[in-house]
């Protein structure tokens, strides 16, 4: 009991790094878990177009608007220059527009060069041009044929009126899905900055050799001692595992309980074993209390870099993925992508999954054994 | 009196292992990280070339306009190259789509095009896009058709020429330095700057008398206490300058980082945001009461906190602490110098730069004075 007391004492202690990481979990996923409903048909993606106009919206002007509009998303950006700018800048809108003061007219009279707009940065900017590039240049090739800018509207719309058939295989609600995803592979960053900082404080304060010569002679037994640390470290990285799986349930909803769901949550345990297993190894080799703040900062943000984490894996460079190889996180995140893709479940397509798995649970047994070993070689104290 | 404590703080900070290690390692470290993690990512979010099949059938072949504008999207030597096709039979599209070695497969059936595809993206809408064009492009030779009343293969040579002649040009007025990833770079230089905190916090600490037996005596010793706070500072200060050295050398000299921003005012943002580093060091100093453990990792917790909320693990937190906590990010140093930063980056006029310059001194001001009253009316009836 007095171990366990000890234990509860340097966590009270240190609750606060604890709070700080796990609400920056919450922060995260809570921006990530806003999502649209389930739908299984076709859902061209919509960038995020602004529109600015300053010209009546009648004729063209009109036209070129209520297409703008059926064909993307409108974001909430206030339209002063400075939030707007900021807007493109974060990618908050991909595309802004820009319709100046008599548009209709001058574009009737052959002239489009008025017409000012701002691009941004990325892939959906890119496919916003495409769009508005495309109505405008059919306006521009129908605009001889016609008599008013209302039949030129007109026949815009018949033109643009396309069902492509157009099927779609998967099962899956991807937008959820993904969502999940996002959270299991975020939560690494809290276990491993909770886990690792407190485990290994709690390891290099209770392997002091101070401390650790009066256990030693004191009437209780050693090894009864280590059993109860061990014990009251499982129990703490299950307890806050255990509090994180709730608030992703409260965060992400029912798609947890869909067997992509399950089997986030059992990666995600199989993984708290390995990190919990790492956390012991450090703290067993270091055994200098005061580097342990930093010891664990640059082992979260480096694992989280290296491993897909802040960053997808699809984005990462080929030499940083290489290093990731070598950090058992990497098959953890690795491991969810597998999952957000599984479209139905037998041995043939869980095989990459459990794969994963094993390699976790193999690195959780590497690093107990040099758990043992270090703890072994350090039992001796002069 | 003010010479001698400066030298002896500079020796006590540089002795300081642990500090050393947060304030110039640590940095670096993470520009490393940064560094590697960001290489491609700009450039993977650029249009790229989509994987895609067609099905092969008669109905495609002998469809000029379909196999035409295809070949001209896959064309190696098209500037605009949008795809790679595999030309294929209906089940090895499938296969493909299964094995995600595609986006989707085209297929033509009586003339109507059908697109498969594995679930909804940007890919898939770029691709129903195309199909879409041609059937516009379809639909405008049927109408030129009848007004021409000629032969259908010249109509469909003169129409491609036509529609591809006409290519809208829009004047794009944005800004070029559109590089988000940039902010991360920003916010380690702002993390950095507030990590002089952490040093001023180390030599603030030597001279409280509840702390260290030091404090004890500095405390009764008959030298005025601004002297020995000042020079205090003053030498975290300068260890501070020598770590923003390093990190912009290490910065733009090893991994050859582009700001695209001028540097004297990037230097003059650098130098304000480590006062206002010393400012939060002194500031958690003197008001938090607890050993010098639990105050180092109260004031990293501070400033790793401060950097998340300004951009540190995800540059989309601090556009929307921006967007919709304002409040938050105005009174969080860490942003004040990012924003800063990002002001210099991105804006050509000046105003809001000043404006974060103007936030932070006010930050350094309340700080200093907020201290300055709690050390001044320190009494101690026994330590």
């Amino acid at each position: 009991m007095t171990v366990f007391k000890t234990f509860l004492k340097i966590l009270r202690k240190n609750l606060v790094i604890v709070i700080i990481f796990s609400i920056l979990l919450v922060m995260f996923a809570a921006l990530r878990s806003e999502t649209d409903d389930k739908t299984m048909s076709f859902n061209a993606v919509k960038p995020d177009v602004v529109i600015i106009n300053n010209d009546e919206e009648i004729g063209i002007t009109k036209g070129l608007i209520d297409y703008i509009k059926d064909n993307s998303n409108t974001p909430e950006v206030k339209t002063d220059v400075d939030s707007l700018n900021d807007a493109l800048f974060y990618n908050d809108t991909d595309y802004i527009i820009y319709i100046p003061k008599g548009f209709n007219q001058d574009f009737m009279n052959g002239n489009i060069d008025n017409l000012e707009v701002k691009k941004g940065n990325n892939y959906n900017a890119s496919f916003a041009e495409m769009m508005i590039s495309r109505y405008l240049k059919l306006a521009v090739n129908y605009r001889s044929r016609v008599t008013s800018q209302d039949e030129l509207v007109r026949t815009i719309k018949n033109s643009l009126d396309n069902n492509t058939e157009i099927e779609i295989t998967t099962k899956l609600d991807t937008d959820k899905v993904e969502a999940a995803q996002f959270f299991f592979d975020f939560e690494t960053y809290s276990l491993l900055v909770s886990l690792v900082f407190i485990i290994g404080l709690m390891l290099s304060i209770f392997n002091d050799p101070k401390v650790k010569k009066r256990t030693i002679i004191s009437s209780t037994d050693y090894r009864k001692n280590n059993r109860i640390l061990l014990l009251a470290n499982m129990l703490y990285a299950f307890t806050l595992w255990l509090i994180y799986l709730i608030l992703g349930i409260v965060l992400i909803g029912d798609v947890l309980w869909t067997s992509n769901g399950l089997l986030f949550i059992l990666n995600s345990f199989i993984h708290l074993i390995t990190v919990t297993s790492f956390a012991f190894f450090i703290g067993n080799l270091i055994n200098n209390k005061d580097s342990m703040s930093g010891i664990t900062h640059v082992i979260s943000i480096g694992t989280c870099f290296l491993c897909g984490v802040f960053v997808p894996l699809a984005y990462l460079p080929d030499s940083v993925i290489a290093l990731g190889h070598a950090l058992p996180t990497y098959y953890y995140v690795e491991g969810n992508s597998f999952i957000a893709k599984l479209e139905e479940i037998n041995f043939d397509t869980l095989q990459p999954v459990l794969i994963n798995m094993g390699v976790l649970l193999g690195s959780a047994i590497v690093f107990i054994i040099l758990s043992n070993i270090i703890s072994k070689k350090r039992r001796r104290i002069g | 009196m003010f010479l001698h404590n400066f030298k002896y703080t500079l020796k006590t900070l540089f002795r300081n292992r642990s500090l050393l290690f947060w304030t110039f390692a640590f940095p670096l470290i993470m520009a490393t990280f940064f560094h590697m993690a960001f290489a491609d990512i700009t450039e993977d979010e650029q249009l790229k070339t989509i994987d895609i099949a067609i099905v092969n059938n008669n109905e495609f072949n002998n469809n000029m306009l379909y196999k035409q504008t295809f070949n001209t999207l896959s064309d190696d030597n098209n500037e605009d190259k949008l795809f790679n096709i595999t030309y294929t039979d209906r089940e090895d599209a499938k296969k493909l789509l299964e094995d995600k070695k595609i986006e989707g497969y085209l297929e033509l059936n009586n003339n109507t095009p059908k697109l498969t595809f594995q679930s909804n993206g940007i890919n898939q809408t770029i691709i129903k896009y195309v199909v879409d064009e041609i059937h516009d492009t379809e639909k405008m030779i049927s109408s030129m058709k009848t007004d021409m009343k000629s032969g259908m293969n010249s109509i469909n040579t003169n129409v491609c020429n036509y529609v591809e002649a006409k290519e809208i040009e829009l004047k794009d007025t944005a800004n070029d330095n559109l590089n988000y990833i940039i902010i991360e770079y920003f916010t380690l230089i702002a993390m950095t700057c507030l990590y002089a905190g952490s040093v001023s916090m180390v030599s603030i600490n030597k001279t409280l008398p509840y702390l260290t037996g030091k404090g004890k005596r500095v405390t009764v010793a008959p030298t005025k206490r601004s002297i020995i706070i000042f020079s205090s500072l003053l030498a975290s200060f300068l260890v501070q300058l020598l770590t923003l050295g390093l990190l912009f050398v290490y910065l733009l000299g090893v991994l050859n980082v582009e700001f695209g921003c001028n540097v004297g005012l990037m230097v003059l943002l650098s130098l304000v945001g480590s006062l206002a580093g010393v400012a939060l060091g002194l500031l958690v100093g003197t008001f938090v009461k607890a050993t010098e453990n639990s105050k180092t990792g109260i004031m990293i917790a501070i400033t790793m906190a401060g950097s998340f909320l300004s951009g540190m693990m995800g540059v989309g937190m601090k556009y929307q602490i921006d967007k919709n906590l304002p409040l938050l990010n105005k009174i969080n140093p860490a942003n004040m110098i990012t924003d800063g930063f990002y002001a210099l980056y991105y804006y050509t006029d000046y105003s809001r730069f000043w404006f974060n310059i103007g936030s932070l001194l006010i930050f350094i001001s309340i700080a200093v004075i907020l201290s300055s009253r709690k050390i001044g009316r320190a009494r101690y009836d026994s330590i």
